[in-house]
């Protein structure tokens, strides 16, 4: 017996289609495989920017969208914007799809994170966090000691003596402000990373 | 536009306060520049601080709450940011305290040798009167001084361990790239010693299975001694491997003196029944002697799983 037409909705991303969109992207398939992270994480930015609580989910729409439209034999000149165009389609249907509504009332949002917690929650609440401050001294053990202490130094401090902390740093690294902004959120990604790998691994524990 | 305007900009775009056609203008920017979506970044963890240090007007909090927290990843961000500000207060702290604080430090009398001298000054200032307040400050000035240079020679000696930690990982990484390059060119020399081999036979000799394998109760068709030829120019070994798990096989060659005589990154082939990796070795890199040689595998080239080691003695005639 044949098999039936695929509908839109019930498309799922293949093989052969996930490797005509790196193709697209580059030729050398780490370089492709970079380049779609990276065009994961602006679409991902994306969507949280437009307050969507499942950025991730509708970031995976907008790939697979783009797959299927080059597949079926459109021509893409340049992805990153094609994506783009795409992922603001997603974003209209999203905001007047039904189920959202739904799915914002289920998950709660920001109104879990607001409303007063129970006395309960309030304990485990401070576990959690003695918890992550754990982890992340574990992460922060493994950098090198200088990045070490530039993570203490370019965090500790308030207001004007943060900025002059901050000016010095970058003085004596001899970059600008700027590069050393870009530079500690780089290592600020990483150690967020790894307090989350480390808090599935206590759990599991 | 200024930097601290696009920082402004970029904060009310997070906290969802721009207009339409602005917030189109931003997003094309950063989908499209790299630069631009760093600077965004940056903008984001300047946010998220401001919120858990409490320096967002009452105004600001609310957006941030209500637009900003709308995910999940989000929220994981501003724990960890929490986490952050509380690491960095504690170890700031305790490295940056002021001479001011360690000046009352002194006044505190907790050192008990503090205590002492003070005590002393104090017997000395009823005793002595202005002698002894000369003579107990200017024991205060020597304990400060002191302290000083040790506050001094704990710096200098965290600024030299950090300095030796990172000397420490570059050699790290040197060694690393050397021992690979060295792989690759012992790869490249047994395709040359292959090519070789039509002209010249070589003298092959079978090690059989490692000592390993060996223990683990396999039988064993090992040469543990070999004679050379005088005259022979290539000397072929056959390791025969009980799995062939791995992609790529490192072999080790050491003398008796443990020194490297010869390593290479080879790949496995057909040897009967099963499995071998086979080495070819030019006969000068060898004199009478001991030689041990150890077989690794891997399947990155970066970790290395011991499988097995040989021992032998080779005689050249």
């Amino acid at each position: 017996m044949e098999d039936g037409p695929v509908y839109k909705k019930n498309w799922i991303l293949t093989g052969p289609a996930l490797d005509k969109t790196l193709a697209h992207l580059d030729t050398d398939p780490n370089e492709a495989g970079r380049k779609l992270l990276e065009i994961r994480r602006k679409l991902r930015r994306f969507f949280e920017c437009n307050r969507c609580s499942d950025a991730d989910e509708l970031v995976d729409v907008t790939l697979d969208r783009g797959a299927r439209r080059m597949v079926e034999g459109i021509e893409v000149r340049d992805l990153p914007s094609y994506l783009t165009q795409i992922a603001r389609f997603v974003l209209k249907e999203h905001w007047t799809s039904p189920e959202r509504n739904m799915d914002e009332i289920e998950d709660g949002g920001a109104a879990q994170l607001l409303a007063a917690p129970a006395e309960s929650q309030v304990g485990y609440e401070r576990e959690e966090q003695d918890e992550r401050l754990e982890c992340l001294e574990k992460c922060a053990g493994r950098l090198v000691p200088a990045e070490r202490q530039r993570v203490i130094d370019y965090y500790y401090d308030q207001g004007r003596a943060k900025i002059d902390r901050r000016k010095r740093m970058a003085d004596q690294m001899r970059i600008s402000v700027g590069n050393l902004r870009v530079r500690m959120h780089r290592t600020r990604e990483r150690l967020e990373e790894c307090i989350l790998d480390c808090l599935k691994e206590k759990k599991r524990i | 536009m200024q930097a601290s305007e696009l920082e402004n900009k970029l904060a009310r775009y997070l906290l969802g306060e721009l207009s339409e056609r602005e917030r189109i203008e931003i997003e094309e920017r950063y989908l499209s520049d790299g630069d631009f979506f760093d600077e965004m970044s940056v903008a984001e963890d300047e946010l998220i601080d401001a919120y858990v240090r409490g320096r967002l007007s009452g105004e600001d909090r609310e957006l941030f709450e209500q637009n900003f927290l709308c995910s999940a990843a989000r929220r994981e961000r501003l724990k960890s940011a929490q986490a952050l500000m509380r690491f960095a207060d504690t170890h700031g702290a305790a490295a940056h305290i002021s001479s001011w604080q360690r000046f009352l430090s002194i006044l505190s009398f907790e050192s008990p040798a503090i205590r002492l001298v003070l005590a002393t000054g104090f017997m000395l200032l009823i005793i002595g009167g202005p002698v002894a307040v000369i003579q107990m400050n200017r024991l205060r000035s020597d304990l400060k001084g002191l302290q000083s240079d040790q506050i001094a020679r704990n710096q200098r000696e965290k600024e030299l361990e950090q300095g030796l930690a990172q000397q420490r990982q570059q050699n790290e990484a040197l060694t690393k790239g050397l021992d690979q390059e060295r792989n690759e060119r012992g790869h490249l020399e047994q395709e040359l010693a292959r090519l070789t081999e039509q002209q010249a036979p070589p003298v092959t000799f079978g090690l059989g299975f490692g000592e390993r394998e060996r223990s683990s109760g396999s039988t064993s068709t090992q040469a543990a001694r070999m004679t050379v030829p005088r005259g022979a120019e290539l000397i072929k070994l056959q390791l025969d491997l009980l799995k062939d798990d791995f992609k790529d096989y490192l072999v080790l060659l050491k003398d008796a003196q443990q020194h490297d005589v010869w390593r290479g990154l080879l790949q496995s082939t057909k040897a009967g029944r099963g499995k071998a990796v086979v080495v070819r070795l030019p006969s000068h890199l060898f004199t009478t002697g001991q030689y041990r040689l150890a077989l690794s595998g891997t399947n990155n080239k970066s970790d290395y799983e011991i499988i097995s080691e040989f021992s032998f003695d080779l005689i050249k005639k």
